[in-house]
Order: structure tokens, then sequence, then C-alpha cells
């Protein structure tokens, strides 16, 4: 019995800490090229009508509707302190799940999914972490020429710290 | 059965181990609201106990214990059946239940409900119950009956194996004490009363049992016989649980063969699998009679000798179905049923005594033995309802049992002393009642006719058909909820489209409009034909061409008016859609909805123990018991209630001293009370112990820094009763078993109005306290109003609204510099959430305009407000969406919808917004405002009045 309720976490586990390769979502952000787990990917959408809802920090832009489910919009940009430019074309909603909740991520274009290898990561260099705002970059991947930074998207949502800026303000409860 | 077996597919275990789950749950509460019966009798010092209770507490025990033992939680196993031998020795007269053994039991069911909860969520840490079993092992020892587990020091695993097979459940003690060994359901009875919700429940559940017995035995090859073995066994706990022991006998005897089956590591032959079969049919043919109300018979004798058979052809020397029980260490039991059968057969007038006798398993010429025993009672008295029966006895090579009525006016003791024969080994003897009441007790005819008796019960009961119920699992409720929800939205849309369609399509002015156009030109035609001015002609084509245009448009527009009629059948498919959809919402409400009872049965629990801690005499009144609510919601108010029941009990009752000293009775009482309202389910809490005091109050506030000093003597005392709700006024108290977990006020508030209820607070010193809880009849709809503000759609709950108002330029007027309307002779702030929230972009370019206001007037009494808005789009019921599902609450904000067109709108929580703006958020010129009182106030309104 107990056996049975073990087994979906030692999946998950095995999952994560077996591969050698990570599977990214890369996007762009202003000028800068960022990537993210696939794994926490859900799905990537246009942007549609959000709501804006009062009482809450400038980077939540609102709230859409996706498939009959409420969700908050998180614009990144402006999360990371950068100036917020006009939506073109390219801008997204990348779908992501954190922490047992889903939340879309404004970005300027979603570039592709790729694949590199857990050597390909160097540690963030301190400069960096200045530029991002805080810890939520866990390193940078060298793919090719670009540099790819990689953010750890539940770390953006559940900062406790920034005035606030709590996103999700039980991440334990939930 | 004795290794750990592994050929469990996992699938069949997950879906017992959610049996088990609900179960227990049952037999848990169950014990304990028995226990607390008992506890009160304790305390009353009269220990007369009621058999049956304690015999029931026996048999939910030993379920438990069946159940844990066929899914290896040895734990549980292990503890229950502990506890099991408590109530066992109990109900024979073996062990006094004091308050020790009462506490300790109490301890025990704390640990089982513990390692249940652990079941649900493995990430809790152990549960220590060593200690536990180690008392109740002391407490039988001490009370002279060691615990009939000879091994209290094997190891764990051993004795949860032995548990697991020793299977002597008390309904099948009739079948291993039959008087022969081809009938041993005879004298075994089904019990009279049983609740209607049992037998339903007894009826769903047996049905799947055998269905999938059925399904197993048929499969290609029974090789593994365990899954069987857990059905029958759970038919068997099923049956006897609720008193139908026939039917608990034969899946005994089921159970017995595959046991045997299982050890020998045989597989099933064709023959057993036939008489399985036929077994099960008889089962089946018992249910559907149980479930159309008929007479009761059953074919479970001959279903028997078949299974007898079946194991006799392939194995004769097995002894059959009543396997070898470990005799040498039975004890002598009467079970309830043994009682009813002696008393029934007592001779009238005169005072008789129940007795049961066991012998060695290994005593030669047993049977002579018993009949020396009986010959020696028969020198007492008059013998009756003998079994196995007097002439049978000295031709059978093992009694494990001998029961026997024996009318006598001797005392107890020089029967048993007459009774010491060679090769007892235990000796039970009770009084029976002097009266007979007749409605209780079966008639003696009855006795050998169980159907007549089962009848008589069927009759007893509401000749209503049980309710057939199916166990669903509450997330795919949830899923049907989120879906109705989705129509509900959908067909919104639907009127929607509709009504716009209808608009459009009723534009028989135009026609009427293009009618006069065409005449007028035809004058205009004519009058260009009488003049002869010949340059005119360009003029005359012009018209002409016109007209033609003119006509074309007519046919078209006539064409668009003969679309009506279907436009009007559209709207009546629409409306129809409507109506199916309210149906279908409201019976998956209903679907969702259970008694709140069970709930406030806790409490009883949780007001004893403070009762017994802190030496106040209180008592718990239930009301309202059968008031349903939502599933989830009961869920989400177990805790908050736990903490306003213990708060009562412990804060707002006073010592039994201090209330006889305000002259007031020194029992003092908790009042749980549920009960709709409306649209609304009210649940109270009620204390009638020495109420709020303010002046602390505002003194506790001041010094957590909540308010000023100045601010707090300001405050009336409604007021500063609402102070408590506040965030840190109440922490979090340290985590005691009493409560659970503990929590403050701010935090049980917020956890109802994360059910969308709100929560009221009456308070009057020396009389008590009273804690409302407003609920919705459901968490998922509401009936709101549509507005538009800042030009977005905002919702607002019908249930807050008082009415909607236009308040012209003259109505307007401003007080502290804070806009306000008279409405009917009310002065009402008006409230803009423009000002009162915090929003990112600037101000809506269409700010209402100044000279008049839309106004809808929410809140009540003197906390009415207008909000402002700048359309009113009409009343709708709207799915409710927590923002806290993906993000977090937002003060201010109830939640959200997804509206018609998809688009997600807010909802406002109305009593946050008057919160809001009774703090005075959003004035203009809060701070330098004249600080008149609130009588200048009204006085200094300056009200236009022409």
């Amino acid at each position: 019995m107990a056996n049975a309720v073990l087994d979906s976490h030692q999946l998950a586990s095995e999952n994560d800490g077996a591969d050698r390769t990570l599977q990214l979502v890369s996007f762009r952000l202003a000028e800068e090229e960022y990537g993210i787990e696939i794994s926490r990917v859900r799905e990537i959408i246009l942007v549609g009508e959000i709501t804006e809802v009062p009482q809450t920090p400038p980077y939540v832009k609102g709230l859409i509707n996706l498939r009959s489910t409420v969700i908050p919009i998180v614009d990144l940009k402006l999360r990371f302190g950068l100036p917020e430019t006009e939506q073109t074309d390219d801008t997204r909603i990348v779908v992501v799940d954190v922490g047992g909740k889903t939340i879309g991520v404004i970005v300027d274009a979603v570039n592709e999914v790729l694949r590199i290898s857990r050597d390909q990561i160097a540690p963030p260099p301190q400069a960096v972490q200045g530029n991002a705002g805080d810890d939520y970059v866990t390193g940078l991947a060298k793919v090719n020429d670009r540099l790819l930074i990689l953010l750890d998207i539940e770390k953006i949502m559940f900062d406790q710290d920034q005035e606030e800026g709590v996103l999700v303000s039980e991440p334990s409860e939930s | 059965m004795a290794t750990k077996n592994h050929g469990f597919d996992d699938e069949f275990l997950a879906t017992m181990l959610g049996d088990f789950l609900d179960e227990s749950q049952e037999y848990l509460s169950r014990l304990n609201e028995n226990l607390l019966v008992l506890d009160e009798l304790v305390d009353e010092g009269e220990p007369e106990f009621d058999p049956d209770m304690l015999n029931e507490m026996f048999r939910d025990a030993h379920s438990l214990k069946g159940l844990s033992g066929m899914l290896q939680l040895d734990d549980i196993n292990r503890l229950t059946h502990r506890i099991e031998n408590v109530f066992d020795a109990a109900r024979n007269g073996q062990l006094d239940l004091t308050r020790q053994a009462v506490d300790l039991v109490f301890e025990a069911l704390d640990k089982l409900t513990q390692m249940v909860d652990r079941l649900k969520d493995p990430s809790v840490e152990k549960v220590e119950y060593e200690a536990v079993v180690e008392g109740i092992r002391q407490l039988l020892e001490d009370a002279g009956n060691a615990p009939p587990c000879p091994c209290p020091n094997a190891s764990k695993e051993e004795e949860a194996l032995v548990e697991s097979t020793e299977g002597t459940p008390i309904a099948a003690v009739s079948s291993e004490e039959g008087t022969s060994p081809d009938n041993p359901l005879e004298g075994v009875t089904d019990d009279t009363d049983i609740p209607d919700k049992y037998l339903s429940l007894f009826i769903a559940e047996t049905e799947e049992s055998l269905d999938g017995l059925s399904e197993l035995l048929v499969g290609d090859e029974v090789s593994d016989l365990k899954p069987l073995l857990v059905i029958c066994h759970r038919i068997k706990g099923a049956a006897a649980s609720i008193g139908l022991h026939r039917c608990a006998a034969l899946a005994h005897a089921m159970e017995d063969l595959l046991q045997q089956r299982h050890e020998a590591s045989e597989p099933l032959t064709p023959d057993i699998v036939d008489a399985m079969l036929s077994a099960v049919d008889a089962i089946r043919d018992f249910i559907e009679r149980l479930r159309a109300d008929k007479p009761l018979e059953d074919r479970f004798p001959a279903a028997y000798t078949a299974l007898q058979k079946a194991t006799g052809a392939k194995e004769p020397t097995a002894q059959a179905a009543t396997p070898a029980e470990p005799t040498a260490t039975a004890r002598a039991r009467l079970t309830s049923e043994d009682r009813q059968a002696i008393y029934t057969a007592r001779p009238a007038q005169r005072p008789a005594l129940a007795g049961a006798v066991t012998f060695a398993s290994d005593l030669p010429l047993a049977g002579m033995k018993a009949s020396l025993v009986c010959n020696r009672l028969a020198g007492l008295g008059q013998l009756f309802a003998v079994a196995p029966s007097e002439e049978e006895l000295p031709q059978l090579d093992d009694v494990p049992l001998l029961r026997f009525g024996l009318a006598t006016d001797r005392g107890k003791e020089e029967v048993a002393a007459a009774m010491d024969v060679e090769g007892v080994v235990d000796i039970v003897l009770e009084e029976l009642p002097e009266e007979t009441t007749g409605e209780d007790i079966a008639p003696a005819a009855a006795k050998p006719a169980p159907p007549a008796s089962s009848q008589r019960a069927r009759d007893r009961r509401s000749s209503d058909r049980p309710a057939e119920t199916v166990r669903v699992d509450i997330d795919r409720l949830d899923q049907l909820m989120n879906l109705t929800g989705q129509l509900v939205i959908s067909k919104a849309r639907f009127s929607q489209l509709c009504e716009q369609l209808k608009s459009m399509s009723s534009r028989k002015q135009s026609l009427h409009a293009l009618s006069s156009l065409e005449s007028r030109l035809e004058g205009v035609v004519d009058e260009l034909d009488s003049t002869e001015e010949t340059d005119l002609h360009v003029l005359r084509a012009h018209v002409g061409s016109m007209r033609r245009d003119f006509e074309a448009i007519r046919a078209e527009i006539e064409q668009l008016l003969k679309s009506r009629p279907v436009v009007n059948e559209l709207s009546e498919a629409v409306h129809q859609l409507g109506r199916v959809t309210d149906g279908i919402q409201k019976s998956v409400m209903d679907t969702r909805m259970v008694p709140v009872g069970p709930l406030f049965s806790r409490f009883k629990r949780v007001i004893r123990d403070i009762t017994r801690s802190n030496g106040k005499n209180i008592r718990l009144v239930i009301r309202g018991e059968k008031t349903e609510l939502d599933k989830r919601m009961i869920d989400e108010l177990s805790d908050p209630l736990i903490h306003l029941v213990r708060n009562a009990a412990d804060h707002g009752i006073e010592s039994p001293s201090d209330r006889e000293a305000a002259g007031k009775p020194a029992q003092g009482t908790v009042t749980l009370d549920a009960f709709h309202r409306g649209n609304q389910i009210h649940i109270r809490v009620r204390d009638d112990g020495r109420g709020l005091d303010p002046e602390r109050i505002r003194a506790k506030a001041v010094a957590k820094g909540i308010l000023s000093a100045q601010d707090a003597q300001r405050l009336s005392d409604a007021q500063t009763f609402k102070l408590i709700w506040e965030p840190g006024f109440s922490t979090a108290e340290k985590i005691t078993e009493v409560s659970g977990r503990g929590m403050g006020m701010d935090i049980v508030r917020s956890k109802i109005e994360r059910i969308n209820g709100s929560i009221e607070l009456e308070s009057e010193p020396g009389q008590g306290t009273t804690i409302s809880i407003i609920l919705p009849l459901t968490m998922a709809i509401l009936p709101s109003l549509l507005t538009v503000i800042r030009d977005d759609v905002f919702a607002i709950p019908i249930e807050a609204i008082v009415e909607i108002v236009r308040a012209s330029r003259r109505d307007l007027a401003t007080v502290r510099g804070a806009k306000t309307a008279r409405v009917r002779g009310r002065i009402i702030p008006i409230v803009e959430l423009e000002r009162i929230f915090q929003w990112h972009g600037p101000a809506a370019a269409t700010a209402p305009p100044t000279d008049e206001w839309t106004l809808v007037i929410v809140g009540s009494g003197q906390n009415e407000i207008g909000l402002a808005v700048q359309d009113v789009l009409g009343e709708e019921d709207i799915v409710i969406k927590s923002l806290a599902e993906n993000y977090r609450n937002v003060e201010g904000l109830a939640g959200a919808s997804i509206l018609g067109n998809g688009r997600v709108s807010l909802i406002l929580d109305v009593p946050t917004l008057i919160d809001r703006a009774s703090n005075g958020y959003g004035r203009p010129n809060d701070a330098g405002a004249p600080s008149a009182s609130p009588a200048d106030d009204v006085s200094a309104v300056d009200v236009p009045t022409a």
C-alpha cells in the first residue's frame, strides 16, 4: 500500500536526476535570451484580452481565461525592472506550471526548444545576478554563439523578499 | 496470507485503500461517539453499560482490525486488535470500564485517527503508539485478562500475521457453534432493526463486491486467492456490521474455504468455483430481496452445503469450512444473538441465566464431558436452548463451545461451581433481564424461523425501499461542477447573442420610414412630371433610379423581417436550454450536499477534552445537524469551527464557581446551530459565557500596534469587536492535542472568506458570544449584477445590493471632502473604485459625468455605500473562479468570473469595499479635513434644495 503511494514520487525524482541533458524553451526579453526548463512549460499562446486587477504589483498585468481557468499574467520585463515596450506580432504568453499553479508569462518572442548538456551550464557570475534582480538566474548556458540565461521560474514567482513582490502569497500552503 | 503478498495488483490495492479510508472514517467516528457516551456513564459513576453498545464497539473495532489486516496495515491492525480486546473483555464482564480504561481508549482512537490520516498523507511523521498498546495490555492484565494473543512480546510482523489469519469475527461465531456440520446457519438470525441508511450502503457495497467476486471466479485461472479472500472478508464484515449474521456466516464459510486453499497453496477446483458461484448467487438473491423489501428468505444453507461438498470431494480429511480454531485458548463468549436466542426460549416467570462454556480443544470425549455439564446443570434448574443439543452432545468428538439457558433461583457462583468438570476452560454466566419488553426481542416462535423475524423488521421500518447509493470520487463531482459552470457561461452567451439578433430583426419602423420616403419621392416625381421644363429630365432620371434603389432596399428588409419567426424560435430554444441548465446546476449542487451532522458530532469530543482539562462544566447542544452543505465547504469549515468552539469553551464559558456567582447555572452551554436562510446557510457557534470585554480588546489592539489609543477610544463596542479579526490580533496558539492546529482569528476569517462566506460576531457582556458564519449555498455559482466601471465589467453579488439609483447633481454633497449622495433621505457615501483601489494604468478616459451618477447601493443598515458605476448591464448567474487557484486572493475582490464573451471579469467583495471606504481610503483631502464630529458633518451637509 505504502509502495503505491511512494511510486509517483520516486518516478518524478528519477526523471529529474538521471538525465544528463536539459530541455529548454528559449525566449527573448528586450535584447537578452532566456531559457526555462521545458517541464515547466505547459503551452505558448498569443496575447489576448487581459483583465487588469487592482491592488497588485505593476508586473502582474492581469487575468486571462485559459480554457475556463483564470490565470494571472506576469510581464517578466517589468518583473526584472526593464522598461515596458509595446506588444508586437512576436509577443507571446508562455504558460508555466509553478508550485501547483498555472501562470502566464509575457515575453517578447519565443525562439525555440533546445536540448543542452548540463556541462554547458556555467554558474551565474556576480555581475549578472545584479542585472536580473536576484538569484532567479540559475546559470548561463553557451549555445553556439549565443548566451542563454537560465531562470528558476519558481523563484521568480514566489520571491518573498521583494516588497509587494509576492506573487503568490502562500506557496507552502497549497 | 502468511507472507507479504506482492501478487496484489496496485490498482486493486488502491481501490481497497480508498474503501478502507472511507470505511475506517465511519467506524472511527462511531467508536468515538459511543465512547463519549461511555465516558459520561463513567462520570456519572454508575457503570451500567448497554451491552448492545459494547457489542457495537467491539464489532467496529473488529471490522477495522479485519480490514487493516487484509491490507497489511500492520500498525493499525495491531492497535485495533488491542481496542477490540478491551471491548471484548468489557462486554464479557471481565473488565470494568474505569476512567483510566476510557481515557486509554480515547488515546488509542486518537492514534488510530492519526494513523489513518497518515495513509492519506505519508509525509506526516510516523505515529508512535507503543505506549498505548502497552497501556492496554497492562490494563487487561490487571483485570486478569491476558490479551488472547499469547505472544505480547512477539515481533510486530508475527503478531500482525496472527491477526489476519485469526478470523474469528463475532458474526461468524454462529457457524462455529453450529449444531450440526450440515447446517451452521441454523439458529443464526439476522438483527431486526437495521437502519435504512446502512442497509442501502450494504446493498451498494456488497453488490459491487459480488460483481468483483464473480468476475474473479469466472476468470481463466484463479491463481491468486488473495483478492478473493479480501472480497469475501469485506462481504462478511459489511453484513456482520449491520447485523445480517446469516449472510455474514455464509461469507465467512467462503472465506474459510479460500483461506484453506490459500494456505495449502492449492488452486481452486472447478467444483469449488461452482460452489462459490452458487454462494455468490445466494447472496445476490438475498440482496435482491432486501432491496425489493420482500420477505426475507435465503438459500444460504443450500449454498453452504454445496461449499462443504466441494471441499469434501477433493479433500475428505479437511474439517470443511469450520477450520480448527485455536480452541485451547478460546474463551467462552455470548454474542448478542446467543443472548437473544436464549432469551426468547426462556420459560416465563422465572429468573434465568444465560451461559457459555468452552472446552480444551484436544479434550478426549468432549461430547461426553459436555453432556455431564448439562446433567449437572439440569440438577439446578430447568435447562433450555442448549446448543449443540443435548441429544447430539454425546456423539460429538469436539465441542468448541456449549451454549445454554438455565432457569434457576440459584446464584451464579453456585452454577459455575457445578460446571467445574475436567476439561472446561472458560465459563461465562449472565443473568437474563427480568421483564420482557416485547418490541426489542423477537418472539419465541421466531427463533428457528429467521425469515419471519426479519420480515417483522422490514415491516417495522418505513416501507420505503432503501435508497440506492453510489460511491463517487469527490474529484469527479468537482469536475462535474466545473463543467456545469461552463455550461452556465455558455448559456449566458447564447442568451446574449439571441437578444442581439432579436433587436436586429425587429426593425419594423425602418419599413415605415421607407414607405413614407418612397411616397414622398413619388410626390417629387409627380411634381417634376407636371412641369414642362425639359432640362429637368436629368433630375427625373436620378429620382427614378433612387426609386429603384429604394425598392431593392425594401425587398431586403422584408427578407430580413421574415427571419423573425426563426429568431423567436431560437429564443425559445435558448430559453429551454436555460431551464435545463438550471436543472443540471441544481442537481449537481444537490449531489454535492452532505449533512453537517457528522462535522458537528466531532465537537462533542472537543468539548469533552476541554472540560476534562480545564475543569469547566460544559454542555454541547447541536441543532440543525440535518442541514446540508457542499462537501467541500464542510471540509473547509472543520478547522475554523474547531477553533471557534474551542474558543467558546475555553475562553467564553466561565468556571462553575464564577457562573454561580454571576447567577447563572453552573453548567455552561455551547450551541452549534445550522440553518438555511434564503439563499444562504448560517452556522452559529454560541456560548452563554462571559462575553467579550471591549475594554480589554481595545487595550490589546493598542498594545499590538493595530491602532492608536486615541482611535481605539473612538470605536463603538461593535466596532471594537471587529478588531479580533485583524491580522496579528489573536496570534496562532501553540499546537495542542485538543484543537489540533491552532490558528488566529484572522485565519478563521480568511478561511471562511475563501469559501465566499462571511463571519459576524455579537457579544453581550455576561450573556455570551455568538459567532455566525454565513455561507452561500454553493461555492461555485453566484447571482450577480454586472456593471461597468473603468470601462471594464465588474460583478457585484446580488446578495449585497440594496438598490440601484441615479443621483443627479442636486442630490450630491460633500462631507469632509468625501462625496455623498442623498437617497430618499439617507446620506450615502459615494465610493469610486477608481479611488479606493490602486490601479496600474491612468484613470480611464471616460470618467463618470459629474452631474449624474449611477450608484449601486450595497451593504446594510449603517454600513451602506453607493458604488459609482458607468453602466449597469444586468443580472446574471456567474461562475466564481477563485483567484487563489492560480494566483492569490486580492483584497476587495471575491474572485473572478468568465463572461459570456470569454473575458475575465472581477467580482467585487462588498464587505471589504465598505471597510475600506469607512477607513477613509481614497478621500481626496483626508488629512486636511476639519475634524468635526459626525453630528456636525451631517448638519453641515450642503444640500441644494432647489
